[in-house]
């Protein structure tokens, strides 16, 4: 038991060295790849051929999330990590200086249906694009604001109202987990409609489960009900919480056949998206 | 069925790509035709000027018509302009009262990405002659700086009169 508590801590140590090393590098990742989705609707609403070079980046996340789950989304996204770190501090917060022993948070029924506002954003955006109305309407998009302040800049002119949607964000984030990746990404969207190859998704062996336990159910950041075999849910963002929660380690990938331990799983993937995101020039430094 | 849910997706991304991949055969071809019309359209008007010039000298017209003078001066002018992460510099080549071409001389810390897309309305500027064009979508930064770069620029460059 107590072996597995220690695997636990340096599972986590991993992986916030390898969120911050993404955060770094790498903060424009997610708006670098929707600009993709951006270019495809904009070229066909005006009847122009779409340029394939500039979808590489697109192409590469789409394929990694194929391949191997949303992984994008639970480790390298730095939107993500700062949801993360938003609900940490409110919760450390809420907890030294409230005195609440458990952190505010919206209701499991009411989350599974803000998910579903995400695929109603990126169909707006997409129809925005397709019509060419989308590049007059500046100053809204909080990314924009995000990753300006990523490379030390202030917001440009006219960005009121995306600094004003980025601190409505940051409050949501404070209050749910993911808040940002479950209600609202377009990206996020995206990705939940790609097919998962099926040896890559998490496994559950439901048949040794203790009765009544929900520990993977109460820890999911997105709400997942975890009642099947395999995770085929394109909500999972494979973040591995449920992994690391389970008390008889019920869950896992079947990749782990190959290579037992998770943690070199997880440095394996990170380095490879890391080499992508370099290729694709997401990186900030190569 | 264990895996529906896959299948459709699959099938579904399968539908996307192809249909996407078709689009862009047919608008590829439209563009190329567009282009094409545009080349014969330049040639007729080319040819049209020769045979007025020919004309115009066979009625002893010798005199040259007098050149209209160009927005410009001629002359290469730099520029800086605010993108994404940080300065933009250009250089802006104008001839015969034309921008005639534009170099980007540094762009360190543009998002790649962007910039590349950014970088389309340069062609833009020197077709219209004028850096007030469209930004592009996607790219609001990185456009905004280099429309900047190109515009201060020819501010040393501007005909008073």
């Amino acid at each position: 038991m107590a072996d597995k508590k220690k695997k636990l801590k340096y599972k986590k140590i991993t992986e916030v060295i390898i969120r911050v090393i993404f955060f770094i590098a790498m903060p424009a990742a997610f708006a670098s790849g929707f600009v993709g989705v951006k270019l495809i609707f904009n070229a066909v609403g005006q009847g122009k051929p779409i340029d394939p070079d500039k979808l590489l980046v697109l192409i590469g996340l789409l394929a990694f999330t194929i391949v191997f789950g949303r992984f994008f989304c639970g480790f390298v996204c730095a939107f993500g990590s700062l949801g993360d770190f938003i609900y940490f501090l409110s919760g450390l917060i809420q907890k030294k200086i409230f005195k609440r022993k458990k952190q505010i948070t919206i209701p499991q029924k009411a989350s599974v249906l803000l998910q579903k506002l995400k695929y109603v954003i990126l169909a707006l955006i997409a129809l925005l694009c397709f019509c060419g109305v989308y590049s007059k309407l500046t100053g809204w998009n909080p990314w924009d604001v995000f990753s300006r302040i990523m490379v030390f800049k202030a917001p440009a002119d006219g960005y009121i109202l995306g600094i004003i949607i980025l601190v409505l964000i940051i409050i949501g984030m404070a209050f749910k987990k993911r808040f940002f990746c479950q209600f609202l990404c377009p990206m996020g969207a995206l990705f939940a409609l790609m097919p998962v190859l099926p040896f890559t998704a998490l496994h559950r062996d439901e048949s040794s489960c203790i009765k009544g336990c929900k520990a993977c159910r109460m820890n999911c950041p997105v709400d997942i009900k975890l009642g099947e075999d395999i995770l085929r849910d394109g909500e999972c963002i494979a973040c591995e919480k449920c992994m690391g929660v389970c008390p008889k380690s019920n869950i896992s990938r079947p990749e782990q056949k190959l290579v037992r331990n998770d943690i070199i799983i997880l440095v394996i993937k990170s380095v490879l998206f890391f080499v992508m995101g370099c290729l694709l020039g997401l990186c900030r430094f190569f | 069925m264990k895996y529906t849910g896959s299948i459709i997706k699959l099938i579904s991304l399968c539908v996307v790509i192809i249909s996407l991949a078709g689009y862009n055969v047919i608008a590829q071809g439209r563009a190329e035709e567009v282009e094409q019309a545009k080349q014969a359209a330049a040639a007729r008007a080319a040819e049209r000027a020769a045979a007025l010039e020919a004309e115009r000298q066979k009625q002893g017209q010798t005199e040259e018509p007098e050149a209209e003078p160009g927005k410009y001066k001629d002359g290469v002018y730099e520029g800086i302009g605010e993108g994404f992460g940080g300065d933009i510099k250009v250089s802006v080549t104008v001839n015969g009262g034309k921008i005639t071409a534009i170099d980007v001389l540094a762009h360190d810390d543009e998002d790649d990405t962007y910039y590349e897309l950014a970088e389309e309305l340069l062609d833009d500027i020197i077709s219209e002659n004028d850096p007030q064009v469209d930004i592009v979508s996607g790219a609001t930064f990185s456009s905004e700086g280099l429309i900047e770069a190109v515009g201060n620029a020819l501010k040393g460059a501007e005909n008073n009169g």
